[in-house]
């Protein structure tokens, strides 16, 4: 089974303690979303995972085996595509042909990485870090440049990965992080501020948003946000009655979604 | 195929695919140096120091081919992937390793032709050994601290200071190259050189540390 622990870990740059304290246990698969403003050590703690790094004190464990895709892209510029996935296969292993499919590679495989797009040059650093099968993933802002069509497309890769694997995954996307976490570890100048599933999280404040045939303001109380009504309701099954008190005046409601973020409190 | 051959050999493409107007530049520059230093054998056989004069062109090679070099270990450590092939598995002294073994590989052919035709056309055989043992001794004693201060950039694209270290070192020696100890005894001076680069080489391995390779 995989797992990672961290026990008492302290970590930096030389002299300089960037990580203090830190005490995590992961034994089941999911996605783990590591939340923190800039600079709070979000990359220094997947370096420090990878082994890049090493603890100045405490005790780092890591089950199973290990891929890393860095928010750098890491790829030798002067290689074609091809060339530079081959050249990692035979330094890591892994199956070439499988990334070039998951990644849509086919038609860059001839091209100079240096004449990439940003966009297109993260498909090739992502492609290289899922060449091997691993068990855990530490995934450094891995939809950075990319397109919003291939940004949910390696989040749907990463989701399907997450039923088996442990995934550690780092993003400043709030929005990403919602849909794609089933925990959320929040790291607050170097230190670990919480580690809780994500359902787990209860702001006690829900901001929901309608879409309606007609003027919500006239009969409730909130404000327009484009074409949404929002309201702030304490409890999601309050929502039912608000759509019960809509409909009963003659209005069609067409789409209720939640506006709020409940993980933008956190970072507050 | 074997994993040092594998860094080798892609290490070396992408040095010719990088550098190939540069590389024809430097390869012509040795020639033309080498054709010039022989056809003035009979000028130099007068002067009482020679080593100066002959180290100077293998040095020359050594001084911008490890600026070659420098360029793509700079490039690979601030692109991340150095940090990606250490979090892979691969051991941070092995990499810094692969790229001097990639640099000699190239450098130790070369230095070897230029000073077969220099000690051939001297009809002296020692002076192989002598002028090779310098050339290889002074290459080395670039190669490594270049790389080792590159590591310790923080932006070594902006100041590469870690090429300038060639140039100086050249200088260094072409100064020393003319008193009379060093053309006295230059196999001496030869293995003096290769044993003191070996050893810095060693000592600069070892204080290398995995974080001096990250972006």
């Amino acid at each position: 089974m995989p797992e990672i622990v961290l026990d008492g870990v302290y970590t930096g740059y030389g002299k300089v303690e960037v990580l203090s304290d830190l005490n995590l246990k992961v034994y089941n698969p999911g996605a783990y979303v590591v939340l923190g403003k800039n600079g709070a050590g979000k990359t220094t703690l997947l370096r420090t995972l990878s082994g890049v790094l090493r603890p100045i004190r405490g005790f780092v464990k890591i089950n199973g085996k290990l891929s890393f895709a860095s928010h750098t892209h890491a790829l030798p510029q002067d290689l074609r595509v091809l060339e530079a996935l081959e050249f990692f296969k035979d330094l890591i292993g892994g199956n070439v042909e499988d990334v070039v499919r998951i990644f849509g590679l086919n038609d860059l495989l001839q091209k100079k990485i240096s004449t990439l797009s940003m966009g297109q040059k993260r498909r090739v650093s992502l492609a290289k870090s899922f060449l091997i099968k691993a068990d855990v993933y530490l995934l450094d802002e891995p939809t950075d440049n990319l397109d919003p069509i291939w940004a949910s497309n390696v989040r749907k890769v990463v989701f399907n990965l997450s039923k088996e694997k442990i995934i550690l995954y780092t993003t400043h996307n709030l929005y990403e992080a919602k849909d794609l976490a089933t925990h959320v570890i929040l790291l607050d100048k170097g230190r670990i501020k919480l580690s809780t599933p994500i359902d787990k999280l209860n702001t006690g404040r829900y901001d929901i948003g309608i879409k309606a045939s007609g003027d919500l303001s006239k009969i409730l109380v909130g404000e327009y946000r484009g074409e949404y009504f929002v309201l702030s309701v304490s409890d999601p099954s309050g929502v039912n009655r608000i759509i019960q008190h809509v409909t009963s005046q003659g209005i069609q409601i067409y789409e209720v979604r939640e506006m709020g973020n409940p993980l933008e409190d956190l970072l507050k | 195929m074997s994993k040092t051959l594998l860094m080798f050999k892609t290490f070396n493409k992408r040095i010719i695919r990088r550098n190939s107007g540069y590389l024809a530049f430097l390869i012509a520059l040795i020639v033309l140096l080498t054709i010039y230093d022989i056809h003035n054998l009979h000028i130099v056989k007068t002067l009482p120091h020679i080593l100066g004069i002959y180290i100077a062109t293998p040095m020359i090679f050594g001084v911008l081919y490890s600026s070659m070099v420098a360029s793509v270990f700079i490039e690979d450590k601030s692109s991340g992937l150095l940090e990606f092939l250490m979090a892979s598995g691969i051991d941070s002294k092995w990499l810094i390793d692969m790229y001097i073994i990639s640099y000699l590989i190239l450098a130790i052919p070369i230095l070897t032709v230029i000073s077969t035709l220099f000690s051939v056309s001297m009809g002296n055989p020692r002076f192989l050994i002598e002028l090779e043992s310098n050339a290889l001794g002074t290459s080395l004693l670039i190669i490594s601290p270049t790389l080792y201060v590159s590591s310790l950039q923080k932006n070594a694209g902006r100041y590469p200071v870690s090429v300038y270290i060639g140039v100086a070192i050249m200088f260094i020696y072409l100064s020393l190259s003319n008193y009379k100890f060093m053309n006295t005894a230059p196999l001496y001076v030869g293995i003096l050189l290769v044993i003191l680069s070996l050893a810095l080489t060693l000592s600069l391995r070892k204080r290398q540390r995995p974080e001096h390779l990250l972006p």
